[in-house]
């Protein structure tokens, strides 16, 4: 959360600027106005000025997306960094609505304009989706993992329930058999071999059962009718197994086929669906806590080469 | 109890090189970036390379009605990289000096040569023509309703804008609305002031009924009018001709040429330059006597002959030439030694006049009779007296001329000190005044056509007890105030009250400030070049 109680104290001076910078603009604008038939417009002192602040402004919450890139060259704290993109980001708004004059202007400064609005617009939108949208997804994802692997670990835990119950069943896949020296006494080795150029780091263990069920026929029902294509193809396809109560009531189901030996296995694979409803939860939290990225950084690219181009006419038609 | 994987157990599933594949919502949020990164710079680049969309995108609005043949044409006015305006702060990083003139400037010239406001301003002081008249706010944006600051900024403190050290106007004017602003009265009630006109004229006496004044005064009733003058004076048909005349303001101050209504004799004698086509009603048309006086003040002369007049705007030697030219008509034509034909007469002798006794005693009837209609016109309570002043007469309320004058008054008194700030360096070169006068504040412009809605007597309330042609009869500024000021919530009368507009520019024109009778139609506002419609929209220079 970026705006929290606990550290409230670290916005209060960029508020307090904020209110400040934007109560002077304000008087200066609207002392520059007395007498006048319009509003000050962009060429006027105060215009100008809030015109050029406004764009500095710009320039500086733009840097944000180089700094992040750069995060070894150590150019101050990003919290820093996105306090001030924050708190900037609301006074460019004041101050360039100022420096039109409250007039769109012809095309160019229409579109530099609309496109400013959505820019701040979409940053909101994303400051207030920031505010309670990685909360949730501490609480109701403890299986979180990194963005960019769960299809990576999606297919592990596909292979891992593969193993495991091949393994129940008695079943010698050649494809998929697991080698003598990846099965110890306590668990299963699956998963694939990680490396790194040269560095070669562990591969995950699993609790399996050692021996073959005498009855596994309700487990590889269960597993080729539900959980293996819960497991690879996660909400892509309706599952029951997507829905959690649902899924505690199936697996308390095929408990109760099984003998009590494979309950322990049972726990595991049901373990291994709900990490797998987990990562669909995190998919969607993380695409709504990153979509408006789409909208705010294309148009911001846009909006500062339009900027450049402004200043440039700004200039030459003065 | 429930089996859970530890968080290590997890992370083992972690590829080691993660970092290096980006999710999806990264990779096309990167392609975004570098789309609209492209988008705007080939937007651009297409527009820099066609050269009418330049204007359409660059341009920050619309210009006005009167300038949008040339709204694809930024050069016709812009020069690059020179400020338009040269009261904005960035003037001076773009090399402009104060007082000098841009090249913006004189393109606007090449179609409007607008005289400078004052030859006395100081030139760092004179904002450029685009720092007054600003384009680019809409097709129907005015371009001369300017804001209060753009005259401010130096009537304020009018010294500091001014080489000369002795200001004529007043010196510091923030405002018009409140009498805290400065603006003064008009020029001519300062130092109680006279009417510096020529005409004698009782407002009083015309405005009564029946023309009279007197108790127990005979009314001038239509009978007293001629036949075909009556109806512009109010009559009626089925009205008794012993009704009493009653005459209004709009009996003599009229707005347009065609509402004088006057008789075609009436026309004969009128200089043509008093009838203005299709006046916009600014000003009263002017008076003139034979369309507004002379059907109750005719010019007769002889008693005998009632119905003969002398015209107007004669001098007195110009009268008594005509007068001379009348009686001799006259008597040669009722004498009988000049009824023989010229044929049948016998031939004289040489060095002899047969006529000469006839001659004689036909110019001594000719003396009596000019002296006896001089005196008629001159010397007698009506005709001439009863209104003008002789030229070397100071100006007085008394109706007669005590002798027969030399030169009658026209124009203004000259002895009169507001006859110096209405004509003194204001007034085209030659003019003729007229005795009446038509402008009473020649820096500020009043129009009466737009005042049509109240009547008279709320601005002009004295000229029904005026008697004297000395008193103006203009109202005061704080009349003017009375509507022209900011709209308040009236505590009296618990309505709404002013409101009307009270910008400088209501009243004010900027060019032309030495010269205020003079208008955009004048030479002085003419281009220096003039453009075929060919070249229209060709750029000067």
């Amino acid at each position: 959360m970026l705006l929290r109680n606990t550290n409230f104290q670290n916005h209060l001076p960029w508020l307090a600027a904020t209110i400040i910078v934007l109560i002077l603009a304000v008087v200066w604008f609207v002392f520059a106005s007395l007498g006048q038939s319009a509003w000050p417009s962009g060429s006027s002192a105060p215009g100008f000025t809030f015109g050029v602040v406004g764009g500095l402004i710009c320039l500086f919450e733009f840097l944000i997306w180089p700094r992040k890139k750069l995060r070894s060259w150590r150019l101050g704290k990003l919290t820093l960094w996105m306090r001030a993109h924050i708190w900037l980001g609301v006074l460019a708004v004041p101050l360039l609505v100022l420096h039109t004059g409250f007039r769109w202007g012809g095309c160019l400064s229409t579109t530099l304009m609309v496109l400013f609005l959505v820019v701040v617009a979409s940053g909101i939108w994303g400051l207030v989706l920031q505010q309670f949208l990685p909360s949730l997804l501490l609480r109701d994802v403890p299986s979180e993992t990194i963005y960019s692997q769960i299809g990576v670990v999606s297919g592990l835990l596909v292979q891992e329930a593969d193993a495991l119950v091949k393994k129940a069943c008695g079943f010698a896949d050649t494809e998929n058999s697991i080698p003598e020296d990846r099965v110890d006494d306590h668990g299963l080795v699956v998963g694939a071999l990680r490396t790194s150029g040269a560095i070669q780091a562990r591969v995950s263990i699993s609790p399996s059962l050692q021996e073959t069920l005498l009855n596994s026929k309700p487990l590889w029902d269960f597993h080729n009718d539900h959980l293996r294509k819960f497991l690879a193809s996660g909400n892509t396809e309706p599952s029951e197994l997507s829905d959690k109560n649902r899924s505690r009531a199936m697996f308390n189901s095929l408990r109760l086929k099984l003998e009590p030996k494979a309950h322990d296995l049972v726990t595991v694979l049901e373990d291994l669906c709900n990490q797998r409803r987990q990562l669909i939860l995190q998919s969607k939290i993380h695409f709504w806590l990153h979509n408006w990225l789409w909208v705010h950084l294309p148009l911001s690219v846009a909006l500062i080469v339009l900027m450049f181009v402004h200043i440039f006419v700004a200039l030459k038609y003065w | 109890m429930a089996y859970q994987e530890s968080g290590k157990h997890r992370a083992s599933r972690i590829q080691l090189d993660y970092y290096k594949n980006s999710s999806p919502i990264d990779r096309i949020k990167h392609r975004l970036a570098w789309i609209f990164f492209l988008l705007p710079i080939a937007w651009m680049g297409w527009t820099f390379a066609s050269g009418d969309r330049q204007t359409q995108t660059f341009s920050r609005g619309q210009v006005t009605g009167f300038h949008s043949a040339w709204n694809n044409n930024c050069s016709t006015c812009h020069s690059d990289f020179e400020p338009i305006n040269n009261k904005t702060i960035v003037s001076g990083w773009f090399g402009h000096e104060a007082g000098k003139k841009l090249v913006s400037d004189s393109r606007c010239e090449s179609c409007h040569t607008a005289p400078v406001h004052h030859t006395n301003q100081k030139l760092e002081s004179t904002p450029s023509c685009g720092g007054c008249h600003q384009e680019h706010r809409g097709l129907d944006a005015s371009l001369v309703r300017l804001p209060d600051s753009d005259c401010t900024s130096c009537h304020a403190n009018l010294q500091e804008h001014t080489r000369d050290s002795k200001l004529i106007y007043a010196a510091k004017i923030a405002s018009f609305a409140t009498p805290e602003g400065g603006h003064p009265d008009a020029r001519v009630f300062k130092e109680k002031a006279k009417d510096p006109g020529s005409i004698k004229f009782n407002h009083k006496l015309h405005l009564s009924k029946g023309l009279t004044i007197a108790s127990g005064g005979k009314p001038w009733t239509f009978a007293d009018i001629p036949e075909k003058d009556r109806d512009r004076f109010g009559y009626q048909k089925e009205m008794p001709l012993s009704s009493a005349v009653q005459l209004d303001c709009k009996s003599c101050h009229v707005f347009d040429p065609a509402d004088n209504n006057p008789s075609q004799s009436a026309f004969a004698n009128i200089p043509k330059g008093l009838i203005q086509p299709r006046s916009r009603g600014a000003h009263s048309q002017p008076i003139v006597f034979e369309i507004h006086c002379k059907s109750c003040h005719p010019l007769g002369f002889d008693d005998k002959n009632p119905n003969w007049e002398v015209p107007h705007r004669y001098q007195p030697d110009e009268l008594k030439t005509y007068l001379e030219g009348v009686y001799t008509r006259q008597l040669v034509k009722n004498n009988k030694e000049f009824e023989t034909p010229v044929q049948v007469r016998p031939v004289p002798l040489p060095g002899k006049n047969p006529l000469a006794q006839v001659n004689e005693s036909l110019r001594k009837q000719v003396e009596e009779k000019v002296s006896l209609a001089m005196k008629n016109l001159f010397l007698g309570k009506k005709t001439c007296g009863e209104c003008h002043y002789s030229k070397d007469d100071s100006a007085t309320g008394s109706v007669g001329f005590s002798k027969i004058p030399e030169k009658i008054r026209v124009g203004y008194d000259p002895a009169n000190p507001l006859t110096t700030w209405l004509q003194e360096g204001k007034a085209p070169k030659g003019a003729i005044w007229p005795s009446i006068p038509s402008v009473w504040m020649p820096s500020a412009k009043f129009d009466h056509a737009a005042h049509r809605f109240t009547d008279c007597a709320s601005c002009h309330s004295q000229a029904n007890t005026s008697s004297i042609k000395d008193d103006i009869l203009l109202p005061n500024i704080e009349n003017c105030r009375s509507c022209h000021a900011p709209l308040t919530f009236g505590t009296a009368s618990g309505k709404m009250a002013k409101g009307a507009r009270h910008e400088c520019v209501e009243c004010h024109g900027y060019h032309h400030g030495d010269r205020p009778y003079s208008d955009i139609g004048s030479n002085a506002w003419n281009p220096a070049r003039t453009r075929s419609l060919e070249n229209m929209h060709q750029t000067l220079p």
